[in-house]
């Protein structure tokens, strides 16, 4: 028995996918040295046996399922769509294997060995329809042929409605050749399969009890039979070109978006193995620490790469994690920068790193060029060569620096990505590779230089930090060595006349419940945060570094914080800096005062009011209720939602270091916001971030709505509620 | 190219306090004066053009060699400390005295830079003096350097005209803080930097002694006085935008911030 010409497309098909794998697989670990690329192949495969041999392995069968198969977080962000696309997975899944088992029982096929039949199943029909006999029919076979068909079907229509979704409702995006081309490609394979199947059924006249289990076609065929066709050449044809189509399919893999099937489940798998909620963003809260101050000071060897110059600087893991992406849009969507007009898509930015990341291939043929000309001493092409090979590497076209900070790490693109890529990773490392070399305007680098002198983004005198809290009955570390609780303030409420008003609030709360607390007073220094997220990674670690060794003198266990990016440094990056500490922010903590009866409430409020999440409560550590719960028990109104709210919070637009400095855009993300809440019609907008109450009042201004709208901090609220 | 540039340790006067009625000076938080850092700076932008080497000379208290890493962190080269034995109570005569000895025991020079002024003293005088010590032309308040061939061509800032002037070199320059925007060395710079040369000096190293500079010195303390300045707390609302447009003139003007 000879191998068919479909065979040999999907054969050829195979070969070029494998070769075309290998390259982006290359680009994943070119230019780690041996001994690192060495390390990174055994760091995999010993994570995958302790994977494999611990409580992980229930979150990675729960992720098989959960994450890819029923895409989990794809149907909670939109139910339809995410069923189709379940129920287009597992058709796909369930017809391949359907396939495989056919080909064991088809008994023409039986002399092929294995790897040969293994081109041939997805051509099983084609054996099978033109040469079996009623008498061998069997119900098992009658069921292959019907999830066949229907399975195709599935299938078609889905792409079909991608395609619509693209083509003509435009949702998302721009018309992309690629996009349809992956859409087409898949339909003309099954169309062209069927059509063969159909050809079939009538070139050999196939008994319709047979037939009707291939209930498609053999509905084509009822209808197509009369027409004078030569049905035999035909059946030639398309089983051919549906060969070409399947090759083309396979071929295409991994040059175009379709590659998303292979790492997509890989990253997805990822986030499970951390074990993280799908209402919790899996990348942000604990950025990636390039080096640790502690070991350079010991070692004296400060020659350390941070930050991102071109796309090599990249991990490995950091290079998959891109390649997913199959330009849904949905980040962008999703983006406030992008909504307000801001020269940043997050997807544009997966997109171009993405390109650059193929690049890395053609790179390194120069580069090995170049040292092929070097051996042959052609000297006039070693320095082009090896200048090229360079400069296709460099980042600066891909990743503008207005894009870069641009950027508010408010993570609502992670949140929705459906393949869970971590669109402002790179962003952050190119921000640590910009402020390395000082590539930054005057206000950065004052933002900076006020940190690093003062401690604070204000560039307040360091002795101006315990003003807020003169007149009022609050001990200090120093006066009350022995405290249950440390109140962290933050720099915001420690220097911000407005903000003040938090801090002030919350030792009210504190007093009246008798918590036994105490500040740092003078002895506080910003928690880093704004410095992370700008990308000075070495002044961050000193100042986390001096924090934790202050707070450890006194032996401090319990902080407590109204600030939630305080509040995710404190408790999610210290810790790899030696600060382990329970902290507890302020909206559970006085949910849990006020459930215990602790404080008095002396009246309700009456005002209906709104509840914004800020993203680094929320997003970033999953605390949705707390506030809510609170604002509940203090007032007699229901709290109304925006209608972004929850893990698709909208930025105020402080986050990532935006609060204290300006980026071009149309208009501002808080008056976005504001906009929302003037339609909903609210007087009250209640926050726990003062960050936002700072961005928010200031679209307030903007909007001449001061006085209309009022702008609370829970906490404020609270203390209202139970009088000075 | 050599290029000298002379930096102050300056006490950071936004954290200093009054204490009943007295600055408080013993520990008092201090930092190199920013506009010395924006002659650093330019020293770096003429080095990266024209190659050469920086070096950074001080007079001031053991403790500047914190700031002088930052410098040194930045693109300085090699650091120079004359240690103050008065603790910041000499005059610019004395200060100058010092720093221009210091220069002659290095090995010449092509360019000095300097800040327009410090901004502790903000006396404008370190500069112009040290020039006529050294008996160099000085170019004062520039606002951009070009080198061509062995001229300086440097523009002036002089409040209401820009001058442009061409002088040969070796001469002294004083730089506004407008020349450029000094770059922040990040932490590993810094760290990297703690192994470039500081070179300590006393002031008999320079044949100097205390008694000598204080006789320099015409500057005599009596005694040092702290005044605080309360905000006027004026505000001026509920008004037509002309109407309060007047009102907040009139007040400039009573105050002296306008002038008629």
């Amino acid at each position: 028995m000879e191998i068919e010409l479909f065979s040999i497309f999907y054969m050829i098909g195979m070969a070029i996918a494998v070769v075309g794998g290998g390259i982006r697989v290359w680009n994943w670990i070119s230019s780690f040295p041996i001994s690192e690329s060495y390390k990174v192949i055994t760091d995999i495969v010993k994570s995958a046996f302790s994977t494999f041999f611990s409580k992980k392995i229930c979150y990675i069968i729960k992720g098989l399922f959960l994450g890819i198969f029923t895409k989990a977080k794809l149907r909670s962000s939109n139910i339809s769509n995410g069923f189709f696309k379940v129920a287009f997975i597992i058709a796909y899944l369930l017809l391949i294997i359907a396939y495989h088992i056919k080909v064991e029982n088809i008994p023409q096929l039986k002399s092929f060995p294995i790897y040969i039949s293994f081109f041939i199943a997805p051509f099983a029909d084609f054996y099978f329809l033109s040469k079996t006999s009623i008498e061998s029919f069997t119900i098992a076979d009658a069921f292959f042929g019907f999830i066949h068909d229907f399975f195709a079907l599935i299938i078609i229509s889905y792409l079909l409605f991608m395609i619509y979704k693209r083509v003509i409702r435009r949702v998302h995006l721009k018309i992309n050749f690629e996009d349809i081309f992956c859409d087409a490609i898949i339909i003309l394979w099954f169309v062209s399969k069927l059509m063969a199947e159909t050809s079939t059924i009538i070139a050999f006249n196939i008994h319709s009890s047979i037939a009707k289990y291939w209930f498609f076609s053999y509905a084509l065929s009822t209808m197509l039979k009369n027409l004078n066709l030569p049905w035999l050449t035909l059946y030639h044809i398309l089983w051919n070109i549906s060969g070409l189509f399947l090759g083309v399919l396979i071929a295409s893999i991994p040059f175009t978006k379709l590659w998303h099937i292979i790492v997509g489940p890989i990253q997805i798998l990822r986030r499970y193995s951390i074990g993280e909620k799908p209402i919790v963003i899996s990348f942000g809260k604990k950025l990636s620490k390039p080096f640790d101050l502690r070991k350079l000071l010991e070692t004296e060897s400060f020659e350390v790469k941070i930050g991102i110059k071109t796309i090599k600087d990249m991990s490995w893991r950091q290079r998959i994690s891109l390649e997913p992406c199959i330009r849904c849009g949905r980040c962008q969507d999703s983006c406030p920068a992008y909504a307000a007009g801001r020269e940043l898509s997050p997807m544009e930015v997966v997109l171009n790193l993405n390109s650059s990341l193929k690049l890395i291939f053609i790179s390194d043929i120069l580069n090995f060029m170049a040292h092929v000309a070097k051996w042959l001493n052609f000297k006039n092409y070693i320095s082009s060569l090896s200048e090229k090979s360079e400069k296709l590497l460099l980042l600066n076209g891909k990743l503008k620096d207005e894009t870069v900070w641009s950027c508010t790490t408010c993570g609502a693109c992670v949140a929705i990505c459906p393949v869970d890529i971590s669109n402002f990773e790179p962003l952050i490392e190119r921000r640590r590779f910009l402020v390395t070399e000082g590539k930054l305007d005057s206000i950065k680098m004052d933002i900076l230089k006020n940190l690093i002198e003062k401690s604070n983004p204000y560039g307040m005198p360091i002795s101006d930090r315990d003003l807020w809290m003169k007149n009022l009955s609050v001990k200090t570390l120093k006066e009350n060595p022995n405290p249950e609780y440390l109140y962290w303030v933050g720099c915001s409420s420690s220097y911000d006349k407005r903000n003040q008003n938090i801090a002030k609030s919350m030792v009210n709360i504190l007093n009246k419940a008798g918590v036994n607390f105490v500040v740092l007073g003078l002895e506080e220094r910003c928690c880093g945060d704004t410095l992370r997220r700008m990308g000075d990674e070495g002044r961050f670690q000193e100042l986390a570094l001096a924090n934790i060794e202050v707070l450890k003198s006194y032996n401090v266990k319990k902080i407590i914080t109204h600030c939630p990016h305080c509040y995710n440094t404190l408790k999610n990056e210290y810790k790899e800096f030696g600060g382990d500490f329970e902290v507890i922010h302020h909206s559970e903590f006085l949910l849990n005062l006020l459930k215990m009866g602790k404080i008095k409430l002396i009246k309700v409020i009456e005002e209906e009011t709104l509840y914004h999440d800020p993203c680094y409560l929320g997003r970033y550590n999953g605390i949705y209720d707390a506030p809510r719960i609170l604002l509940q028990m203090i007032s007699n109104l229901k709290v109304k939602e925006f209608e972004k709210h929850h893990v698709n919070s909208f930025c105020c637009g402080g986050g990532g270091g935006n609060v204290w400095y300006e980026v071009p855009e149309k208009e501002k993300m808080s008056v976005l916001r504001i906009k929302e809440a003037e339609k909903i019609g609210v007087n009250l907008i209640s926050v726990a971030c003062p960050y936002c109450i700072t961005m928010l009042e200031d679209a307030l201004k903007t909007k001449g709505l001061e006085g209309k709208i009022k702008i609370k901090d829970i906490a404020e609220t609270l203390s209202e509620v139970i009088g000075e | 190219m050599k290029i000298v540039v002379c930096a102050k340790y300056a006490l950071d006067v936004a954290e200093l306090k009054i204490s009943s009625g007295k600055p408080v000076l013993e520990g008092a938080r201090r930092k190199v004066s920013d506009i010395d850092k924006n002659a650093v700076e330019a020293a770096i932008s003429i080095k990266e053009k024209y190659g050469g080497i920086i070096k950074v000379l001080c007079f001031g208290p053991i403790s500047a060699k914190e700031g002088l890493k930052e410098l040194l962190a930045m693109g300085a080269d090699e650091a120079y400390l004359i240690e103050d034995p008065s603790e910041g109570m000499l005059d610019t005569a004395a200060t100058v005295e010092a720093l221009a000895l210091a220069i002659q025991k290095m090995d010449g020079f092509d360019l000095i830079l300097c800040g327009e002024a410090t901004i502790d003293g903000y006396t404008s005088q370190v500069g112009p003096r040290l020039a006529e010590r050294l008996k160099v032309p000085q170019i004062t308040y520039v606002r951009s350097i070009k080198i061509d061939g062995n001229n300086v061509i440097a523009e002036r800032d002089l409040e209401d005209v820009y001058q442009t002037v061409k002088v040969p070199m070796p001469l002294l320059i004083t730089v506004t803080r407008e020349i450029n925007t000094p770059r922040i060395p990040n932490l590993m710079a810094i760290l990297k930097a703690s192994k470039k040369p500081i070179t300590i000096w006393k002031i008999e190293d320079l044949g100097l002694s205390k008694d000598k500079l204080e006789q320099i010195s015409s500057l005599h303390t009596l005694s040092l006085e702290g005044f605080t300045v309360e905000r006027k707390r004026i505000i001026i609302k509920d008004k037509p935008v002309d109407e309060a447009v007047q009102e907040l003139i009139s007040y400039l003007l009573k105050e002296k911030v306008l002038g008629v």
